[in-house]
């Protein structure tokens, strides 16, 4: 074996094999998703789910309309009967 | 803050889900309510210094709504979880449910299964409140 010819095996290979790994361990990591950590904090807006009404195409569906969107302060009403709270 | 403001409508969901996160959630929200007749309804955001009562609050926000809705509140940020019922759901998910609920939800929460631990929670309080048609007729 020549002097190249064991460059090329001892280190070219292993180069080689290192360079694909990375490759395939790096591809496509600049569109991951955010990924929730607990304890990291969390910077994103607020968001409120409702429940999608059984038929999508009528705009004027069944639910009542909200009558208020202030989430703090005082409310007269309580509404709450009960529930639970955890913590992690 | 109105529930569904930032529902997708552009194509670039806004806010913390990615697209697919967003369907299972929706799946989850809508099926547990088409199947109880309870709305449920998530809210994943800052709860301020007295998560209950603003939880509380939000719940009263829902209007003539809130005694047939269940308020399933996350706050990633402070790690806190609060679920309200309202004055006929809370007759069908006692406070021991909702606990039992709590507790698989913040144990996903723990390992950062944000969306999996919602849905899961979803289903458990679904199963337990049962279907509409048996309680209501």
């Amino acid at each position: 074996m020549t002097v190249v010819q064991t460059v090329l095996i001892y280190v070219g290979l292993p180069a080689l094999g290192t360079a694909v790994l990375a490759v395939l361990v790096f591809a496509g990591g600049g569109r991951r998703k955010p990924r929730y950590r607990p304890g990291r904090g969390w910077s994103h807006d607020d968001v409120w789910y409702l429940p999608r009404p059984e038929r999508a195409s009528s705009p004027a569906h069944d639910l009542p309309e909200l009558t208020a969107g202030v989430t703090s302060g005082e409310h007269s009403l309580r509404t709450a009967k009960g529930g639970a709270s955890g913590t992690w | 803050m109105v529930p569904g403001e930032d529902e997708d409508r552009s194509g670039v969901p806004a806010g913390p889900f990615t697209a697919k996160q967003l369907s299972r959630l929706d799946e989850a929200l809508t099926l547990s309510s088409r199947e109880t007749g309870v709305q449920f309804s998530l809210y994943v955001g800052v709860l301020d210094a007295s998560p209950r009562r603003m939880a509380e609050d939000m719940h009263a926000a829902l209007g003539a709504a809130a005694a047939d809705s269940v308020l399933v509140a996350v706050s990633p940020g402070e790690r806190r979880l609060e679920i309200v019922t309202g004055e006929h759901t809370a007759k069908r998910l006692p406070d021991r449910a909702c606990a039992l609920a709590a507790l698989s939800m913040t144990a996903s929460f723990t390992g950062g299964d944000l969306v999996g631990g919602i849905v899961n929670g979803l289903r458990m309080l679904a199963d337990q409140a049962g279907k509409a048609a048996l309680l209501r007729r």
